[in-house]
């Protein structure tokens, strides 16, 4: 009887593997579906076409790996993301590659566990010549960037990780590329501040922050503690336990007691969500609450409901939208071929542009790196490249428009560049409402340095 | 045969006492440990030490702590990702201090058993899922302590505001440097080793009997004159003392950086779900559910995406990732339905059958 029931069992894992491999064959037929029937024949022929020029396959690949997530807690947010990463790589290959070299996006499923980011990290390096790690998660960025000092690896975590990272001789092999958490926090104050008419209007009011109290939420109070001192601004802090699920005191503080004129959000992931719907229940004012880059995103709002949401603003430093350059190839050699890795519509939301963003600044630091040192490159090489970033060689691969103007880095600054945008949503999207920003740099810049060069003193080893 | 019991007698008290009372039994452990000591370092790579087996040898600690606690004493904790996380930090700041790093280890350890000694007291009183929920509360109070406290001890951290991360220095053990995956896989390997021995020894000691006793029936144990309050108290220490070890050796090792946020309820459940699908109370069975949790998921992910690429199909990440918690689910479900003890409860029935094949009836 027993041996009935395990083969069985065993018959339905086989079903389900199968399934499950049949699916990925279905899944670019539905969305060639969307395109018109007559345009098929043609869209088909391009296809050929493009893939005549395309990369060199018989070459070895560049691996650019990402630890991703498209399930457990985080996946609404990590599933874009890795849709955007595998875009562009798709499209890079389409295009001929990084001079004639393929690149190969290589995601590794690690549902926000960082024993699997690390695992994830540790097989990327038996595949072949990986250049870039991309952890997507902080746990994963610090679990890994011990192994990166002794593997020369440059780890890409854009907008989170490790902030001091952005000075980068205490942290050669980090990757910041986006402001850190300070920079934007800064810009989201000087925002309030023009918001009220001026710097002086601030003295008197109150500002609260709603944050996760782990240390990604908590990383920015010091700084506006200083900055509140400052300018005479009352700095009201509401902390909610990860993982933030249950806020219903705070937001009845907010309303009954408390009453902020602003509010800055620091949530991630399913606690953005809950924020966004108590807020409603209690009535604050959307346009009122501003997000850091994490949160509020185009998923979490669509969670929460759209029609709760309009006027909720966010903090980012990539832009939403589809009309740069790198998007638009995206949506007409990429998603009109039917080759596009997720739905059309998350196109340009920013999410998904973030990780257009990680996958085309790895290509470029390849292509920067190769065009000093020759293919093939190595990994140390390719962390030259990440040091050589220009607007030019940006606005070269179509990224101009997408990252912060002005985005340059050098062996020691690993941020490149300090601006951030503020976004609204309309009711449907998230559209930029502000000029890129940057404020109170010496600041944070002094405090950035200040943990950088303490990191330094405490590690000497990590530097022979 | 040499795995039937019949024609092996026992003379002395000893051999029948022993941990191993069959000669099989007995060659089976020695090349188990040739194959650890001796085989798995020239074969393994970087990968596998740093991927697979170092984790997988720092949980099975871990999960033998916790079943102690839970499979043997009958005592239900989900606050041990907490007291791995007290045992962590405790040895990475006293190594940071300057303490040696044998001993920091065994002061992570005992911190934590400390910690969980206290988080144990409410087990006098209650019992089942009200002290599921008592050392849920470690599970939220520790870290939040943790990442109050650790900024005062360490004057900076990774994060930029002073955070609550803590970054181990290298480490010496008497001068001499650990560098590579192979020295940090026998040095877990060792403190495995002995902390199993030691676990083992205890089941069959007065302690053992008397946890035993009290999870099979408290009321009938206290008549017999057991304190109950001293053994719940002893089962909370050592298994957070294995606990901390574990936090230790993962700081040390394997994260090489305490970060408060790896330490959540997540690792409490995973822990919990280790010992009962390895087997609640057995020693064995915690290497089994170690590996099912841990290492499963990463089998099957790799497995998918080698047989797409064999068939040559392209299977895509999207898929890989949904289908592999299809199947990792899927699993759990047989494996409690085929056999509710465990999975070490399933080798005892394989080995049954061997021992009265063919003559089964």
């Amino acid at each position: 009887m027993k041996i009935r029931l395990t083969v069985v069992l065993l018959a339905l894992i086989g079903a389900l593997l199968l399934t499950g491999c049949g699916g990925s064959q279905a899944t670019p037929e539905v969305v060639v579906k969307e395109v018109e029937v007559t345009r098929v024949v043609e869209v088909a022929a391009e296809v050929e076409e493009e893939e005549a020029m395309g990369a060199d396959m018989s070459k070895d690949p560049y691996i650019v790996a990402l630890a991703g997530y498209r399930t457990g807690p985080f996946q609404h947010t990590g599933t874009p993301l890795g849709n955007g990463f595998q875009d562009v790589a798709t499209l890079i290959n389409m295009q001929g590659g990084i001079d004639g070299w393929p690149i190969k996006a290589m995601e590794i499923e690690t549902g926000y566990n960082t024993p699997r980011g690390v695992e994830a990290y540790e097989r990327a390096k038996t595949e072949g010549n990986l250049v870039t790690f991309i952890p997507f998660s902080t746990g994963t960025t610090y679990a890994v960037t011990p192994r990166a000092f002794e593997d020369k690896m440059p780890i890409l975590h854009t907008g989170y990780g490790i902030s001091a990272a952005a000075f980068g001789e205490a942290f050669p092999y980090n990757f910041l590329l986006s402001p850190t958490y300070w920079t934007v926090e800064a810009a989201t104050l000087k925002f309030i501040a023009e918001q009220e008419g001026g710097e002086d209007a601030l003295k008197g009011k109150k500002i609260g922050m709603v944050y996760v109290d782990i240390d990604y939420g908590r990383e920015t109070v010091p700084l506006m503690e200083v900055l509140a001192e400052k300018f005479g601004f009352e700095l009201q802090k509401f902390p909610v336990e990860w993982p933030g699920l249950e806020q219903t005191a705070v937001w009845t503080d907010i309303a009954e007691r408390s009453k902020p004129d602003w509010i800055i959000l620091r949530t991630w992931g399913q606690s953005t969500v809950v924020s966004l719907q108590e807020a409603a229940r209690v009535g604050y004012p959307m346009p009122q609450i501003i997000g850091c880059p994490w949160s509020p995103t185009d998923q979490d709002i669509n969670l929460a409901g759209p029609d709760i949401a309009k006027g909720v603003r966010a903090n980012y430093w990539t832009s939403s939208g589809t009309d740069i350059p790198i998007i638009e190839s995206l949506l007409t050699e990429v998603h009109d071929a039917g080759k596009g890795f997720g739905p059309r519509y998350e196109v340009g939301t920013q999410l998904y542009n973030r990780g257009v963003f990680n996958g085309a600044i790895a290509a470029e630091a390849i292509r920067l790196a190769a065009a000093e040192y020759g293919h093939p490159v190595t990994s140390e090489q390719v962390a030259w490249g990440y040091e050589h970033i220009t607007p030019e060689s940006l606005k070269e691969a179509g990224l101009a428009g997408l990252v912060p103007p002005g985005l340059t880095t050098s062996a020691t600054d690993h941020m490149g560049s300090p601006f951030a945008q503020i976004h609204e949503f309309d009711g449907e999207k998230m559209v930029p409402i502000s000029d890129w920003t940057a404020a109170y740099e010496d600041t944070v810049q002094g405090l950035i340095e200040e943990a950088a060069k303490g990191f330094m003193a405490e590690n000497p080893d990590l530097y022979k | 045969m040499i795995n039937r019991e019949c024609g092996v007698y026992k003379t002395t008290y000893q051999s029948d006492m022993a941990f191993f009372r069959v000669p099989l039994a007995r060659s089976t452990i020695i090349v188990v440990l040739v194959l650890a000591a001796i085989v798995i370092p020239f074969v393994a790579t970087d990968y596998w030490f740093g991927a697979i087996i170092l984790p997988f040898v720092i949980f099975s600690i871990a999960a033998i702590g916790l079943n102690l606690l839970t499979g043997y004493c009958g005592q239900i904790s989900l606050g041990h990702g907490a007291f791995i996380a007290v045992g962590g930090y405790t040895a990475a700041i006293a190594y940071i201090q300057g303490v040696p790093f044998l001993l920091s280890v065994f002061l992570g350890g005992l911190n934590s058993a400390l910690i969980g000694l206290l988080f144990g007291i409410p087990s006098a009183r209650i019992k089942g899922l009200y002290l599921a929920m008592a050392t849920l509360a470690a599970q939220f109070a520790l870290p939040w302590v943790i990442s109050r406290v650790v900024p005062f001890l360490v004057p900076t951290g990774l994060a930029v505001a002073g955070g609550d991360t803590v970054y181990p220095p290298a480490i010496y053990i008497f001068g001499w440097q650990v560098e590579t995956w192979l020295d940090r896989y026998f040095i877990s390997l060792a403190f495995l080793v002995l902390l199993t021995i030691f676990s083992m020894n205890l089941m069959r000691s007065r302690v053992g009997r008397a946890w035993i006793a009290i999870r099979d029936h408290d009321v009938a144990a206290s008549i017999l004159g057991l304190d109950i309050t001293h053994y719940k108290l002893l089962a909370f220490a050592i298994s957070s003392f294995y606990a901390g070890i574990a936090g230790a050796l993962l700081v040390f090792f394997y994260f090489r950086i305490a970060h408060v946020n790896e330490f959540d309820l997540g690792l409490s459940i995973r822990l919990l779900a280790m010992i009962i699908i390895g087997g609640l109370g057995s020693i064995l069975g915690n290497f089994f559910g170690v590996a099912f949790i841990l290492l499963l998921p990463i089998f099957l992910n790799r497995l998918l995406t080698t047989v797409g690429e064999a068939a040559g199909i392209y299977v895509s990440t999207g898929i890989t990732s949904g289908v592999e918690s299809l199947i990792f689910g899927t699993l759990i479900i047989i494996f409690l339905v085929v056999e509710p003890l465990g999975m070490a409860k399933l080798w005892e029935n394989i080995k049954d059958y061997f021992r009265l094949w063919p003559f089964s009836y």
